[in-house]
C-alpha cells in the first residue's frame, strides 16, 4: 500500500498486547520496530492465568498477539467483535523470529488491517480474516 | 451393535468404484462408538467400534465400506478428538500441576493458573536447550518443578495415546 500525505502525518501505531506464553524477550525487539507499541498481558493488569476471552475482548484497545492458533481463531472470535488478533503461525518461534514476523507485517502496508480483524501471520505471508467472512492472503 | 445394515429403498446410486448399490444396503453408523474402518483390497472391510470399554470388529462387504467411508470419516476424527480430550483430562489427575480448564487455551493442557501450555514448555526447551533457561524466561512465575511436571505429563500423554 502506498503512503499518503495523511498516513505520513498520522502514522498508525500498532498497539500490541503480547500473550503471556510468548517469550517476553521479544517485547523489547517489537518496541524497537518503531511503529509498534508492545506490552505483555500482565503489564495491562491481566493475571498470568487470564482467560482467552478476557484477552481477546480487552478494553485496552489493544490487538492481541498470540501463538495460540489451536484455540483462538476467526470462528470462535469473529472479526468486528474485538480490537484485533494476530496469531503467530510460525512453529517454535524464537524472540528474533517473532520480531521479524511483526516487523515484516508492520512494514508491509497492511498494518491498518489489524483493527478488528483476525490475522494469521508467518514471516513471509499473512492471511487476514475480515468482516463478513472476507479473507485476504498477502505476501510480506 | 453400532452398525446397522438395511435394504436400500432409494434410487440406485453408484459408488466410487462404479458399481450400483441398489441391491445392497444403506448403512447407519453410530457416531459415538465407531473407532476405525479398514478397507481391504480383496473387496472386504472391517469396521471396529467401542461398546463400553470393549472394542469389537465386524467384517462387512466392500460395498458397505464404501458407503461407510463417506459417512464415517468425520465421525472417526471426532471420536479420536474426544478420546484424546478424555485422556488429557484423565492425566491431569496424575499431574495436579497441569490443568485443562477450558477458559485458557480452549482447554489445551497448561500449567495450573498460568497461560503457559505444556507445548509451550517443550517449545522453549527446544529453543533454549535447558530447564534453567526456560525458568529464567518466565521468572518468577514458573518453578523448576512445574517445568518437570509438564515434561512428565507430555511423556505420559504420548505413551498413553500410542498404547491405547
Amino acid at each position: 500500500m502506498p503512503k499518503t500525505f495523511l498516513s505520513r502525518l498520522f502514522p498508525h501505531n500498532l498497539k500490541l498486547m503480547v500473550d503471556y506464553n510468548l517469550n517476553p524477550a521479544a517485547i523489547d525487539g517489537l518496541n524497537e520496530i518503531g511503529s509498534v507499541k508492545a506490552k505483555r498481558t500482565t503489564d495491562y493488569g491481566f493475571s498470568q492465568g487470564a482467560a482467552d476471552k478476557d484477552l481477546v475482548y480487552n478494553k485496552k484497545r489493544c490487538v492481541l498477539l498470540t501463538g495460540d492458533f489451536r484455540s483462538i481463531d476467526e470462528q470462535k472470535y469473529p472479526p468486528c467483535q474485538h480490537e484485533g488478533i494476530i496469531i503467530l503461525r510460525e512453529q517454535r518461534a524464537s524472540p528474533e523470529k517473532i520480531v521479524a514476523c511483526i516487523k515484516a507485517f508492520s512494514q508491509s502496508g497492511y498494518r491498518k488491517e489489524t483493527s478488528h480483524n483476525v490475522i494469521y501471520l508467518w514471516e513471509k505471508k499473512a492471511i487476514i480474516h475480515k468482516h463478513f467472512g472476507e479473507r485476504e492472503e498477502v505476501t510480506l | 451393535m453400532s452398525v446397522q445394515l438395511k435394504p436400500h429403498r432409494m434410487q440406485p446410486a453408484k459408488t466410487s468404484l462404479g458399481k450400483p448399490t441398489h441391491d445392497l444396503a444403506e448403512v447407519y453408523v453410530d457416531p459415538e462408538i465407531v473407532a476405525d474402518l479398514r478397507v481391504f483390497d480383496q473387496g472386504k472391510a472391517t469396521v471396529s467400534y467401542y461398546k463400553g470399554s470393549a472394542q469389537y470388529s465386524q467384517d462387512i462387504p466392500w460395498i458397505y465400506a464404501d458407503v461407510i467411508t463417506a459417512f464415517s470419516q468425520p465421525v472417526i476424527q471426532a471420536d479420536a478428538k474426544e478420546h484424546i480430550r478424555a485422556l488429557s483430562i484423565r492425566l491431569c489427575e496424575e499431574h495436579p500441576a497441569i490443568s485443562t480448564y477450558e477458559g485458557i487455551f480452549g482447554g489445551i493442557p497448561h500449567l495450573n493458573g498460568l497461560r503457559i501450555s505444556v507445548a509451550d514448555i517443550l517449545e522453549q526447551i527446544y529453543l533454549t536447550g535447558s530447564i534453567a533457561a526456560v525458568q529464567k524466561i518466565y521468572s518468577p512465575d514458573l518453578s523448576e518443578d512445574q517445568i518437570k511436571e509438564a515434561i512428565a505429563y507430555a511423556q505420559d500423554f504420548l505413551e498413553s495415546a500410542v498404547s491405547s
